[in-house]
C-alpha cells in the first residue's frame, strides 16, 4: 500500500510538480476542502443542531439530558406505618414544543423487601388520566401543558425488618412517533419502627421459681412482694428510651431489682417509676426487673389491687429521628401472666 | 499413803494421753445421739459420725473399737463420751458376753457399797439393777475404798485411759435419793432408815465426792457430763446435764418453761465448755412437730440437740432435714416475740438470730401468726415434713402450739466467684438438687449484664474489693465505689469481659481475663493491679466466640491452673493451662458438633482437694450441666432449667449458706 502510494506520488511529482508548481499548490488546496468538508459532515452528525432549514427534512429529536416531559414526584409524608398508604404527587410537565402522548408511568418497588399492592388516583377530574394495575396513563400533555396526578399506593412489606422502601417509576412516552423511556428512583419512604415495651407481673417465674414473696392472694395487713418484668424486644433501632409507670398509693418499691441494661429511678414526687436507657438495638432484648410491694387495708377486701398503671414508653426512632410512644398494659395483683399464680389477686381479710 | 496414791494416779492421768480433745464447734445447731447400744455397726459408725457429739455406751470401747474409732476418723472434731449409769449397775452383767466393762466394774465391787434399805435389802430403781451408795455412808473395801472413790478410778483407769473418748456421761447424777424409796433408805448401813431429808443430804454430799473425785483424776480438759434433774451443787464439776423427755417432767415444774430457765442457765454454773443436751424421745420418728419443738428449744441456748425413740431404747439414727443446715453462729440472745421488753423466760414466741438464719420456738398452746418487719426469710427446702419445710421464701409464719421453725436468711449474692450482674441463679448441689431458692444476683454498684466477683473473706465487707469487666475494662470496686480500671486488652477492644480470679480470704491474687463474644479467645492473668502476667490464645485466634475461664487447682498439686471453654463457633472443648499458659488437658464437654460455646466454673466440690470443673452451654443448647474432674471424667450430669429452654446458662460456684461446702449456681438472662 505504502510503495503504491509512493509511486502514485513520484509519477504526479515527476510528472506535474516539476514540471509546474501551481499543480502543487491546486493538489494541497483540493485537499483542504475535502477534509474540511469531511470534518463539517462530520461535527452536524454528532451534534444534530436544530437548524430551522433542515425541519422540514429532520425528525424531532430530544435532548436526554433535558428531556421536555418534566415529570416531578412528591410524597406527602415519608414516614408511614407498615398498613399506611403512600400519597404520592406526580407532576407531568411537557416543555417541549410538541405534544406529547401514549405517556405511561409504572410504579413499582425498587426491591423484593416491598411490593406495591395497589394504586389509586385520588383526584378524577382529569378523565385523561387512568390507572391500571401499576401504570398511570396518560394520553397526551401539550407542549407546554402541565399535569397533576395524587395517587395513593398501598403496599405490602414482605416479612423483613427492613424499613427503607423505595418506589421505581419507569416512564415511557411518544413523541413524535418516536418512543422514550426513562427511570427514576422516588425518594425513600420509612417504615415507622414499632415501638412496644412488655409488661408482666410475677410472683412465680415461668419456670416455677418463687420470686414474691407473702401470702396469695394478699390479705390485709401483711405485704405480698410482686416482680415486675419489663422488657424490650424492638423490631428496630431506637436511642433515648423512657419507659414509665406510676406506682398507685399503697404499693411501694422495695428497692430489690435486677436491671440488664439502662438505670432504673423511682420518683417520689410524682410516683413514677422510669426506666431508662440510652439505645436499644433490633434483636437485642433488654430487660429490667424490680420488686413491689403491697399491704393491703381492710377496705380493699374482694378488690384486685392495681399494681402499675399508666405505662408509657417514649424513644426516637433512630432511622428517621422522630419522637415515638407507646402505653403497655397496668398490672394487678391478679397476675395476668403468671401461671402458676394468675387469678389470685382479690385481696383477702386477715 | 491414800493420798499419795490418789496424787501420783493423778499425775498420771494427766499427763496427755491418747484421749481426744474435745472442741465444740462455734456454729448451730449441734446435734447430739444418745445411742446407748453396747455394739455398733460399721453402717451405724458411718451414719453416727454426722452427729457432734454422741453419747455411748462403755461397752463399745470393747465391743466395737475399730467402729468407734472409724467414727472419729470420719469426723475428727466429734465429742464422744462414754455412757456410764453412776449409781447403779446390771444384776447379772457377767452373763452377758458383750458386757466386758460391767463386769470389769462388777469385778472389783465390795458389798458393802450396795444402797440398802433398813431391811438390807439391794434397792433397785431400774429392772434387772441394784443401786450403790454414792454416801460416805458406804462401807469402806478392804483395799480402803468407798464407792464414790472407786468409781472415778474406773472411769479415769478404763474409760479415759482407753483414748477413745472424749468425757464420760454419768447417768442418773440425782441430787437426791429419798424419792427411789421412801423412807426406807438405810445410807449408813446401820439399820435403821434415814429421813429423806438426810438421805437427800448425804446422798448429795457422797454424789459430789464423786464428782470432785471424777474431775480431779480425769482433769479438767476431759468431759464430764451428768442426767438427771438438775442440781445446782454439782454443777461446777460438770460441763452439762441432759434434759431427758424434754420438758423432763421432774425437772423445775416439769414446764417448757421450767426446763428452759434451767438449761439456759446451766452454762453460766457448769463448767467450761458447756455441753447441755436436750432429749427428746417419741416412738413416732415422723414426729416432725416433736423434732422441731425441741430443736428450736435447744436453739435458744447453747446445748446439743437430740432426738430418739424412748426412754427405754435410746439408739437410733435419725436424721431430720432440720440437721442438714447450718445456721451459723448465734448473733443474739434469744427474745420472745410476743413480749416487748420483758425477756423473762416465759411461754411465748421465743426466737433467736444467727449468721445464717433463724430459730422460732413457740412454746404457747396457741397457734401463733407472725409477721416479719421489712426482713425476709426461706424455709428449708426438706424432704421429710414437706408442708412445712417447703423451700418458700416467706416474710410472715404461722406457727402451730409446741411447734419450732428453723428458717435460713434468703440468698441473695454470689461470692468469690464470677457471676452476670443481674441474672437469675438457681442453686443446685453436686447431684443438681435444687437446694434453695434462685435469686437475682444483682447489685445496681456495678454494670447491669457485666461479670462481677465479689471477694469475701474474714475482713470487713466494706473493705473488700470487688470487680466488674465491662466495656473491655475491669474494674475495681471498693464499698460499691469505683476506685480503679485497667483494659486486659487494647483500649479498641470494648466488649463485656469474661472473669475469673483467685481469692484468699477475701483479696484478689489473680485476676484471669477472657474476651467475650466478639473478640479473640485471648487469656490473661493479671496481678490486682493489672500488671499482665501471662496471655495466650486457648483456641484458633481468628475465632470471635470469645473465650470463658475458670481459676482453681484442679488436680490438687497446689497450683492453680486456668480452665478455658471456648465461645460460640467452634466445638465444645475444655482445656486446661498453667498459670503461665502452658497446655495441660483437654476434653469435649458436650457433642463436637455443638458449636453455642461453653461456659466454666470451677471449685472443689466434693471435699477431694481437687477442684471438679462445672460446664455449661453458653448458648443454643439445653440446660445440660457437666461435671468433670481434670482428666476429662464426667462424674455427673443434670439439667438446671426446662429442658426445652434454650436461652444461654452462665454457671459459677459459691458457699450460698455458710456451710464451707459451696453449691452450684446456674444463670439465666431471662425466663
Amino acid at each position: 500500500m505504502i510503495n503504491i502510494l509512493h509511486r502514485y506520488l513520484r509519477g504526479r511529482f515527476e510528472r506535474y510538480y516539476l514540471k509546474n508548481h501551481w499543480h502543487i499548490v491546486l493538489d494541497l488546496s483540493l485537499i483542504m476542502v475535502i477534509f474540511i468538508l469531511a470534518a463539517s459532515i462530520l461535527f452536524l452528525y454528532i451534534y444534530k443542531p436544530s437548524l430551522p432549514i433542515l425541519d422540514g427534512f429532520t425528525k424531532p429529536t430530544v435532548n436526554l439530558n433535558n428531556p421536555p416531559l418534566d415529570v416531578k414526584y412528591s410524597i406527602t409524608d415519608r414516614t408511614l406505618d407498615v398498613n399506611e398508604s403512600i400519597n404520592l404527587n406526580i407532576s407531568v410537565k411537557n416543555s417541549g414544543k410538541q405534544a406529547i402522548t401514549d405517556i405511561k408511568i409504572n410504579l413499582k418497588s425498587k426491591t423484593d423487601l416491598y411490593t406495591v399492592s395497589s394504586l389509586k388516583k385520588t383526584d378524577e377530574t382529569d378523565s385523561s388520566i387512568s390507572v391500571t394495575g401499576q401504570d398511570i396513563l396518560l394520553q397526551s400533555v401539550k407542549n407546554g401543558e402541565e399535569k397533576n396526578i395524587s395517587l395513593s399506593i398501598n403496599f405490602n412489606r414482605q416479612n423483613t425488618s427492613n424499613r427503607v422502601f423505595i418506589l421505581e417509576s419507569k416512564i415511557s412516552y411518544l413523541l413524535n412517533g418516536q418512543e422514550y423511556q426513562a427511570t427514576h428512583d422516588l425518594e425513600e419512604i420509612y417504615i415507622k419502627a414499632t415501638l412496644s415495651a412488655n409488661a408482666a407481673t410475677y410472683y412465680t417465674s415461668p419456670q416455677g421459681d418463687q420470686l414474691g414473696i407473702g401470702p396469695l392472694p394478699p390479705i390485709v395487713g401483711i405485704p405480698t412482694k410482686y416482680w415486675i418484668f419489663w422488657s424490650l424486644s424492638p423490631t428496630a433501632d431506637f436511642q433515648d428510651l423512657s419507659l414509665s409507670a406510676k406506682l398507685p398509693v399503697g404499693v411501694r418499691m422495695t428497692g430489690e431489682e435486677a436491671i440488664l441494661s439502662g438505670e432504673l429511678s423511682y420518683h417520689p414526687d410524682t410516683r413514677l417509676i422510669i426506666w431508662k436507657l440510652d439505645k436499644a438495638t433490633t434483636g437485642e432484648n433488654s430487660y429490667a426487673k424490680f420488686e413491689l410491694e403491697l399491704i393491703p387495708q381492710e377496705d380493699q377486701v374482694g378488690e384486685v389491687i392495681t399494681l402499675l398503671e399508666s405505662g408509657r414508653i417514649f424513644a426516637t426512632d433512630q432511622l428517621t429521628g422522630e419522637d415515638v410512644s407507646a402505653s403497655f398494659s397496668k398490672q394487678t395483683t391478679n397476675l395476668d401472666f403468671d401461671k402458676f399464680n394468675s387469678g389470685h389477686g382479690e385481696v383477702m381479710p386477715q | 499413803m491414800k493420798r499419795l496414791l490418789l496424787a501420783g494416779l493423778t499425775l498420771f492421768l494427766l499427763i496427755p494421753t491418747t484421749s481426744q480433745a474435745s472442741s465444740v464447734k462455734n456454729v448451730y445447731p449441734r446435734l447430739a445421739n444418745y445411742f446407748l447400744r453396747w455394739e455398733i455397726t460399721d453402717s451405724e459408725a458411718n451414719q453416727l459420725a454426722k452427729w457432734d457429739l454422741l453419747v455411748l455406751d462403755m461397752e463399745v470401747q470393747e465391743n466395737s473399737r475399730r467402729e468407734l474409732e472409724k467414727i472419729r476418723e470420719l469426723n475428727p472434731n466429734i465429742i464422744i463420751l462414754a455412757y456410764i449409769t453412776s449409781q447403779e449397775i446390771l444384776d447379772d452383767a457377767e452373763h452377758y458376753n458383750n458386757a466386758y466393762m460391767r463386769q470389769k466394774l462388777a469385778s472389783r465391787l465390795y458389798e458393802g457399797w450396795w444402797l440398802r434399805d433398813k431391811d438390807g435389802a439391794k434397792i433397785s430403781n431400774w429392772p434387772y439393777t441394784s443401786m450403790f451408795n454414792l454416801t460416805d455412808g458406804a462401807l469402806v473395801s478392804p483395799d480402803g475404798k468407798r464407792f464414790n472413790e472407786y468409781l472415778p478410778e474406773f472411769v479415769a483407769t478404763e474409760i479415759k485411759a482407753s483414748g477413745l473418748w472424749d468425757g464420760v456421761f454419768y447417768d442418773n447424777a440425782w441430787g437426791d435419793v429419798s424419792w427411789v424409796n421412801a423412807a426406807t433408805i438405810d445410807i449408813n448401813n446401820d439399820g435403821q432408815a434415814e429421813s429423806a431429808l438426810e438421805a437427800d443430804s448425804l446422798w448429795a454430799t457422797g454424789y459430789k465426792k464423786m464428782l470432785k473425785q471424777t474431775r480431779d483424776l480425769v482433769g479438767p480438759e476431759f468431759i464430764i457430763v451428768g442426767n438427771g434433774r438438775v442440781y445446782d451443787g454439782y454443777q461446777g464439776l460438770l460441763n452439762g446435764m441432759m434434759l431427758e423427755s424434754f420438758p423432763s417432767p421432774w425437772e423445775n415444774g416439769g414446764t417448757w418453761t421450767g426446763s428452759m430457765k434451767t438449761y439456759l442457765k446451766l452454762p453460766s454454773i457448769n463448767s467450761s465448755p458447756s455441753l447441755p443436751i436436750i432429749n427428746i424421745y417419741d416412738k413416732n420418728q415422723a414426729n416432725y412437730q416433736k423434732v422441731r419443738f425441741g430443736l428450736s428449744s435447744t436453739l435458744m441456748g447453747q446445748g446439743y440437740f437430740s432426738y430418739d425413740y424412748d426412754v427405754a431404747n435410746h439408739g437410733q439414727t435419725w436424721w431430720y432435714d432440720e440437721y442438714n443446715i447450718n445456721l451459723g453462729p448465734a448473733q443474739t440472745q434469744p427474745y420472745n416475740l410476743l413480749a416487748n421488753s420483758d425477756q423473762e423466760i416465759k411461754e411465748g414466741l421465743w426466737r433467736r438470730d444467727f449468721k445464717n438464719g433463724v430459730a422460732l420456738v413457740n412454746s404457747t398452746n396457741k397457734k401463733q401468726t407472725f409477721v416479719l418487719q421489712k426482713e425476709e426469710l426461706e424455709k428449708i427446702k426438706g424432704q421429710q415434713d414437706s408442708k412445712v419445710n417447703n423451700g418458700q421464701k416467706i416474710n410472715y409464719f404461722i406457727l402451730e402450739p409446741r411447734d419450732g421453725l428453723v428458717l435460713l436468711k434468703t440468698a441473695t449474692s454470689i461470692t468469690n466467684n464470677s457471676f452476670i450482674n443481674g441474672y437469675f441463679y438457681r442453686v443446685f448441689n453436686f447431684t443438681g438438687q435444687q437446694v434453695r431458692n434462685g435469686f437475682f444476683a444483682y447489685s445496681s454498684a456495678y454494670p447491669g449484664g457485666s461479670a462481677v466477683i465479689l471477694a469475701s473473706g474474714s475482713q470487713d465487707e466494706k473493705t473488700s474489693i470487688n470487680i466488674s469487666g465491662s466495656k473491655g475494662w475491669v474494674t475495681l470496686y471498693r464499698d460499691g465505689k469505683a476506685i480503679a480500671s485497667f483494659p486486659p486488652y487494647t483500649k479498641a477492644y470494648n466488649k463485656n469481659l469474661n472473669l475469673a480470679a483467685h481469692i484468699d480470704d477475701g483479696y484478689f491474687k489473680k485476676i484471669v481475663t477472657g474476651a467475650a463474644e466478639g473478640g479473640g479467645p485471648q487469656v490473661r492473668v493479671q496481678s490486682p493491679v493489672g500488671k499482665v502476667e501471662s496471655s495466650w490464645f486457648a483456641y484458633d485466634k481468628n475465632l470471635r466466640g470469645g473465650v470463658n475461664v475458670a481459676i482453681a487447682d484442679v488436680d490438687g498439686d497446689g497450683e492453680l491452673e486456668v480452665i478455658t471453654g471456648p465461645g460460640p463457633g467452634t466445638e465444645p472443648l475444655i482445656k486446661i493451662f498453667s498459670l503461665a499458659g502452658n497446655y495441660i488437658n483437654s476434653f469435649l464437654t458436650y457433642d463436637k458438633n455443638f458449636r453455642g460455646g461453653v461456659n466454666v466454673a470451677a471449685a472443689d466440690l466434693n471435699g477431694d482437694g481437687q477442684a471438679e470443673i462445672v460446664t455449661a452451654p453458653a448458648s443454643g443448647g439445653g440446660s445440660h450441666i457437666m461435671i468433670f474432674n481434670h482428666q476429662g471424667q464426667r462424674l455427673a450430669s443434670w439439667f438446671a432449667y426446662d429442658a426445652q429452654f434454650r436461652g444461654g446458662f452462665e454457671v459459677s460456684i459459691s458457699d450460698t449458706n455458710g456451710d464451707i461446702s459451696p453449691e452450684i449456681l446456674v444463670g439465666i438472662k431471662n425466663f
